[in-house]
C-alpha cells in the first residue's frame, strides 16, 4: 500500500499496518534475481547451442537459423511442461523461465492441460491462448507499429 | 522501507552494471594493443596456378588482414564476382553492421570490375571453407565453382 493511502486509514488499521509490516516475511529480491539471471541464461545458452547446431548441419544461415531454434525451444518447452518438469523449473526461477520464448510455449500447453477436463472445443480450443493470446495480439501490434514507424523513417527521413 | 529497500537494489544493480561495462571497455583498449601483435588471422592464401584464379580473393585477404577486428577470412571469386566472409572478434560484434559496411566499402574501392560480396555470416564462412578446400584440391571444374558461388550468394541473402 502506498504511503499516501496508509495516511488516510483509520489509526488502528495504521497500526496494523506497522504490526504486520514488521512480521511479514522479506522477499529475497537479489536471491530471486540470481536465480532467474542463471537459469534464464541458461535457457539462452541451450538456445544458443540450438543454433550452431542448425548452422552446421543443416543449410541455415545465422539469420535464418532463429526461426527453428524457436521452434525447437517451444516444443521442448511443451514436452516438459506436459511431464511436470518445466513447473518445477519455474517455481525454482520465476521470470527466469517466463521471460524467454519457453515461457510462452509453456504459457500455451499447461492452459491447455488445465482445461482439458471442459472438452476440447470450448476447453482446450478456447482456453488454450488464454494466457498466450494477449501476447500475440501485442506482439504483432506492436510490430506493426514499429515496421510503421521505420517505413516512415526509411522513406522520409531518410534513415 | 520496502521501497527504500528496492531503490537501493535498483542503484545498486545500475552500479553494479556501469561498473562491470567501465571494467570491460578500459580492459578493451589495454589490451588491444597487446592483441595486435599477437593477433593471427585465420587466412589461407590459394596458390596461383590452380584452374581459377584467385589471385583477387587473395589479394581482398591481404586487405582486410590489416583491420584489428578481423579474426578469420575465407573467399573465392570467379572472373567478375567475388565474395568473401570474415569473422569478427567477440568483444567487437556490437558493431557489427558498421564494421561489415567499412570492410565491404573498402573491397568495392579496391574491385571495381568484380560483383563484390562482403558477409559475416558463420554459415557462408564454412562454405566458403570447404569451396576453398575443393579449390586447393583442383576438385571442382571453373563452371561449377560459378554456380557455387552463386548458390553460396543467395544463400547469404536469404532472410527467412
Amino acid at each position: 500500500m502506498s504511503n499516501n493511502k496508509k495516511k488516510n486509514l483509520p489509526p488502528q488499521a495504521q497500526e496494523y499496518q506497522s504490526f504486520q509490516q514488521e512480521r511479514e516475511v522479506k522477499r529475497p529480491v537479489l536471491k530471486n534475481c540470481i536465480k532467474a539471471f542463471l537459469v534464464g541464461g541458461s535457457i539462452c545458452l541451450i538456445g544458443q547451442v540450438i543454433t550452431t547446431f542448425y548452422i552446421y548441419y543443416f543449410n541455415f544461415t545465422e539469420q535464418t537459423a532463429g526461426n527453428p531454434t524457436v521452434a525447437t525451444l517451444i516444443f521442448l518447452t511443451m514436452l516438459l511442461t506436459g511431464l511436470g518438469v518445466y513447473d518445477r523449473i519455474g517455481q525454482f526461477a520465476g521470470a527466469g523461465t517466463a521471460v524467454p520464448v519457453t515461457g510462452f510455449g509453456n504459457a500455451v500447453i499447461s492452459a491447455a492441460i488445465e482445461h482439458r477436463t471442459e472438452g476440447f472445443i470450448l476447453g482446450v480450443g478456447s482456453s488454450m491462448f488464454k494466457v498466450a493470446g494477449p501476447v500475440i495480439v501485442y506482439g504483432v501490434f506492436s510490430a506493426f507499429v514499429v515496421a510503421l514507424i521505420k517505413t516512415i523513417l526509411i522513406k522520409w527521413g531518410g534513415l | 522501507m520496502l521501497e527504500k529497500n528496492n531503490l537501493m537494489l535498483i542503484i545498486f544493480v545500475l552500479v553494479l552494471l556501469s561498473a562491470c561495462g567501465n571494467g570491460t571497455a578500459s580492459d578493451n583498449s589495454s589490451n588491444t594493443n597487446q592483441n595486435n601483435k599477437q593477433q593471427t588471422v585465420e587466412i589461407n592464401n590459394i596458390s596461383a596456378n590452380k584452374l581459377i584464379d584467385q589471385e583477387p580473393s587473395n589479394k581482398a585477404k591481404d586487405i582486410l588482414k590489416k583491420h584489428d577486428e578481423v579474426t578469420g577470412i575465407k573467399g573465392a571469386n570467379t572472373s567478375n564476382k567475388l565474395i568473401i566472409a570474415v569473422q569478427i572478434k567477440h568483444n567487437k560484434r556490437f558493431q557489427l553492421s558498421k564494421i561489415k559496411k567499412e570492410l565491404s566499402k573498402e573491397l568495392k574501392e579496391n574491385f571495381k570490375n568484380f560483383h563484390v560480396e562482403l558477409t559475416i555470416d558463420k554459415k557462408i564462412y564454412l562454405e566458403l571453407e570447404k569451396l576453398e578446400e575443393k579449390i586447393q584440391s583442383n576438385s571442382i571444374k571453373p563452371g561449377k565453382l560459378g554456380k557455387e558461388i552463386d548458390r553460396i550468394t543467395k544463400l547469404s541473402k536469404e532472410k527467412t
